[in-house]
C-alpha cells in the first residue's frame, strides 16, 4: 500500500502515523505537527491570526466532513464493510480474534455514527455532504498553488492525505471518487504535492 | 323539560332512526324522557306524531339532508377546530342556519349543494389562515430568548433572516422528553437539526447569507465544523458532566422546566447522551475516562474562542455589517456560557476576557431579542475594566499559554528558554533590583 493509504488507514485505527526521535516517540497528526513546531520547524509561521484561524476552521473541515464519511462508507455501509473493510481490518489476526476485532470496531463507529446524527443518513446523503466538502474546499484553493498561496501548510498536507486516499484506495464503487474527480483544481493540487513531493510513488489514476 | 324541547328531540330522533342511525335506544329513551314530563299529555304526543308525518309526506328526504348535513358539519368542523386549534363555534351557528333556513324551503338539491359550499368554504378558509411555520424549542432563561444552543442557533437565524414563525417553547410538556430539539413543522412535514433546518429556511425564501461570496460560504462551513468540533464537547462538558454546575444549575433548572413525573427522567437522558458523545468522540480508545480527556477539550475550546476573536476581530459580525447563519452559530453557543450563572466555569472566565466576543453577543441580544433589557449590556465590560492587564499583554499572555502548552507536553527544555517569558517577570527583578539599590542598608 503507498504511504499515504498506510496513513489513513492507521489513522482509523488511531496509533499510527508516529515519529521516533531518539527516544521520544509521537504518534498522529496533530501532536506530530506540535512537536516539529516545539523544534522550530512550522509551515504556518508566516501566517497571520485570522489566517491561522482559518486554517485551524478548514482542518476541522475536512476531519468532519470527510473523516468522518470515510468511516461511514468503509463500515456503516453493509456492502463495503462486508466486502471490503472487516476483511482488511482482521487480516493480520487470526480466527476468532479476526472476527471479533472486526465487529467490535465495527459497532464502535456505528456508535459514534449514531451519537453525532450521521446514523440516520443514507448513503447518498453522504455523498452529498462530501461534495459539498469538497466545493468549500475547491473554493477556498481557487486557482492558487496550495491554500495560503505560496508555500503549504498543515491545511495542504491533511487534504492531500484525505483526497490521495479516496482516489486511490479501491472501494465497491467508484461514486466518492468521481466527486471528488469533480473537482478540477482539487485534482490538480493532488497531482502538483504528489509529484513534487512524492517523485518515486507511482501515479494517480487519470480522470 | 320543556314540552317544545322534548318535541324537536322526538323529531330528530325519529329522522335519526329513519336513516338507521341511533337506533332504538335513542328513541326509547326520548320516549321515556317524554312521557315523565309532567307537562306533557296525549295531545303533544299527538301533534307530534302529526308533524313528523306532515314532515314525512312533504319531503322525508329533505328532513334526512338537513340532519345528515347537520352532523357532517359539525364533524367537519370539529376536525378543523382540532387542527387549528381555534373555537370555531360561531361557523357552527352560521351553518346550522343556513341549513335550518334552506330545509325549510323544502329544496333538496340547493341545501345539499349549499351545505357543501359552505364546508368547502369554512375548510379553505381556515386552511389559508392556519399552518404558519411552528418552531419547538426550550424556553428562555438568564436573558435569553432560550437556554440550549441549537434552539438559539436556529432563534437567532430566524431573527436575521426575518421569517415568520410561532415560536412554541416545550418546557412543562410531554415533549420534553419525546420531542428532539429544536424542531420546526410546516404544512405537515417536520425538519429537525439546526443545519437541516436552516436549510429549509433557505429555500423558503428567508436567506441571510445572501450576500455572501462563494469562499465567505466556504469559510462559513469550515468555521460551523470548528465550533462543532472544538467548542460543542466542552460546552456540554460544562453544563451536564461538570458535578458542580450540574448539581447547581443545570439539573435544577431542567427538573423545574419539565412536567411530573418526566423531570426525574429528563436531566438524566441529556446528560448521559453528553457523556456519551464526549466519550466517543474525543476520547481515542474506551479505556479512557472522562478525566483524561477533559483537559484536551478544555484547552481545544480556549483555543476555538482564541481564534474566533482573532476572526471576528473589531467588526460587529463575522462577515461586514449583517449578521448571516455562521453568527448564528456563535451566538448560539457562546450565548449560554456568557449568560448562565456557572458556580464552576473555566471557559466561561476565558470567555469574559475576550471582549469582542461579549460585544457580539450583546449586539445581537440587543438588536434582535428586544426583551433583554439594555443594562445587562454592560455584564461583560465591567469584567472586563476589572481585567487590569492591558490590550498588547494580554494578546501576548494568550500566545504564551498556548505556546507553553505545547512546549511542556515536548520538551521540558525549552520551558526555561528566555524569549518565551511574559513581559511583566522581566519588569520584576528590576524593580525588586531598584528597590534594593534605592534603600540603604
Amino acid at each position: 500500500m503507498s504511504l499515504a493509504a498506510e496513513a489513513f488507514v492507521s489513522q482509523i485505527a488511531g496509533k499510527v502515523p508516529f515519529i521516533q526521535v531518539g527516544n521520544q516517540v509521537v504518534s498522529e497528526l496533530g501532536p506530530i505537527v506540535q512537536f516539529t513546531k516545539a523544534k522550530g520547524h512550522s509551515l504556518s509561521d508566516g501566517l497571520d491570526d485570522v489566517q491561522r484561524a482559518e486554517m485551524k476552521a478548514y482542518m476541522e473541515l475536512v476531519n468532519n466532513m470527510l473523516l468522518t464519511a470515510e468511516l461511514y462508507i468503509q463500515w456503516c455501509d453493509d456492502y463495503t464493510a462486508t466486502e471490503i473493510s472487516r476483511p482488511r481490518y482482521s487480516s493480520p489476526y487470526s480466527w476468532p480474534l479476526n472476527h471479533i476485532l472486526a465487529y467490535q470496531k465495527q459497532w464502535e463507529v456505528r456508535r459514534k455514527m449514531n451519537v453525532i446524527g450521521w446514523s440516520g443518513k443514507s448513503l447518498e446523503q453522504v455523498y452529498e455532504d462530501v461534495s459539498q466538502c469538497c466545493q468549500a474546499l475547491s473554493q477556498r484553493l481557487g486557482t492558487q498553488p496550495y491554500f495560503f498561496n505560496k508555500q503549504p501548510t498543515e491545511l495542504d498536507a491533511l487534504v492531500f492525505g484525505h483526497l490521495f486516499t479516496i482516489l486511490t484506495t479501491q472501494l465497491t464503487n467508484d461514486e466518492l471518487a468521481e466527486k471528488v474527480k469533480s473537482y478540477t483544481n482539487l485534482l490538480s493540487f493532488c497531482h502538483r504535492i504528489e509529484h513534487t513531493y512524492f517523485k518515486d510513488r507511482g501515479r494517480i489514476n487519470a480522470a | 323539560m320543556c314540552p317544545i324541547l322534548c318535541h324537536k328531540l322526538l323529531l330528530y330522533f325519529r329522522a335519526v332512526s329513519a336513516l338507521g342511525g341511533g337506533g332504538g335506544s335513542i328513541k326509547y329513551v326520548c320516549e321515556k324522557i317524554f312521557r315523565c314530563n309532567p307537562h306533557c299529555n296525549r295531545k303533544h304526543f299527538h301533534n307530534c306524531n302529526l308533524t313528523t308525518h306532515f314532515f314525512s309526506i312533504k319531503s322525508k328526504v329533505s328532513v334526512s339532508c338537513f340532519h345528515l348535513c347537520f352532523l357532517t358539519n359539525i364533524c367537519w368542523v370539529q376536525v378543523l377546530s382540532w387542527r387549528t386549534g381555534m373555537l370555531l363555534d360561531s361557523c357552527v351557528c352560521v351553518c346550522v342556519c343556513v341549513c335550518v333556513c334552506v330545509c325549510v324551503c323544502v329544496c333538496v338539491c340547493v341545501c345539499v349543494c349549499v351545505c357543501v359550499c359552505v364546508c368547502v368554504c369554512v375548510s379553505m378558509v381556515h386552511t389559508n389562515m392556519a399552518e404558519p411555520m411552528e418552531l419547538l424549542c426550550w424556553g428562555g432563561d438568564w436573558d435569553l430568548p432560550s437556554v440550549h444552543t441549537d434552539s438559539l442557533i436556529v432563534l437567532a437565524y430566524v431573527k436575521f433572516s426575518g421569517a415568520k414563525l410561532a415560536v412554541k417553547s416545550i418546557d412543562w410538556t410531554w415533549r420534553t422528553i419525546t420531542a428532539s430539539v429544536p424542531q420546526l413543522h410546516y404544512e405537515g412535514s417536520t425538519v429537525t437539526e439546526p443545519t437541516q433546518i436552516l436549510n429549509f429556511l433557505r429555500k423558503q425564501r428567508f436567506n441571510a447569507d445572501y450576500e455572501l461570496t462563494a469562499k465567505q460560504g466556504a469559510d462559513t462551513m469550515a468555521y460551523i465544523a470548528l465550533l462543532e468540533e472544538k467548542l460543542r464537547p466542552a460546552l456540554m462538558h460544562t453544563f451536564w458532566v461538570d458535578a458542580e454546575n450540574y448539581a447547581n444549575l443545570t439539573r435544577p433548572w431542567f427538573t423545574s422546566h419539565s412536567p411530573f413525573p418526566l423531570n426525574f427522567f429528563v436531566p438524566g437522558r441529556q446528560a448521559s447522551l453528553a457523556l456519551s458523545r464526549i466519550l466517543l468522540t474525543k476520547a481515542e480508545s474506551p479505556l479512557l475516562n472522562i478525566t483524561e480527556v477533559e483537559g484536551k477539550i478544555y484547552s481545544e475550546a480556549k483555543e476555538c474562542l482564541n481564534l474566533l476573536s482573532h476572526r471576528l476581530g473589531n467588526f460587529h459580525f463575522f462577515f461586514g455589517d449583517t449578521p448571516t447563519s455562521l453568527d448564528a452559530f456563535v451566538f448560539g453557543h457562546i450565548a449560554p456560557l456568557i449568560k448562565a450563572p456557572l458556580p464552576s466555569g473555566q471557559l466561561q472566565k476565558h470567555l469574559n476576557q475576550l471582549d469582542n466576543l461579549c460585544q457580539f453577543c450583546n449586539t445581537i441580544l440587543k438588536n434582535y431579542f428586544t426583551d433583554a433589557p439594555a443594562e445587562k449590556r454592560m455584564d461583560c465590560s465591567p469584567t472586563a475594566t476589572h481585567d487590569p492587564v492591558d490590550a498588547n499583554l494580554q494578546k501576548l499572555t494568550q500566545l504564551v499559554n498556548k505556546e507553553s502548552n505545547l512546549i511542556e507536553k515536548m520538551d521540558d527544555n525549552l520551558r526555561s528558554s528566555p524569549q518565551h517569558r511574559p513581559h511583566r517577570h522581566e519588569t520584576k527583578p528590576s524593580a525588586l533590583a531598584s528597590e534594593r539599590i534605592s534603600t540603604p542598608p
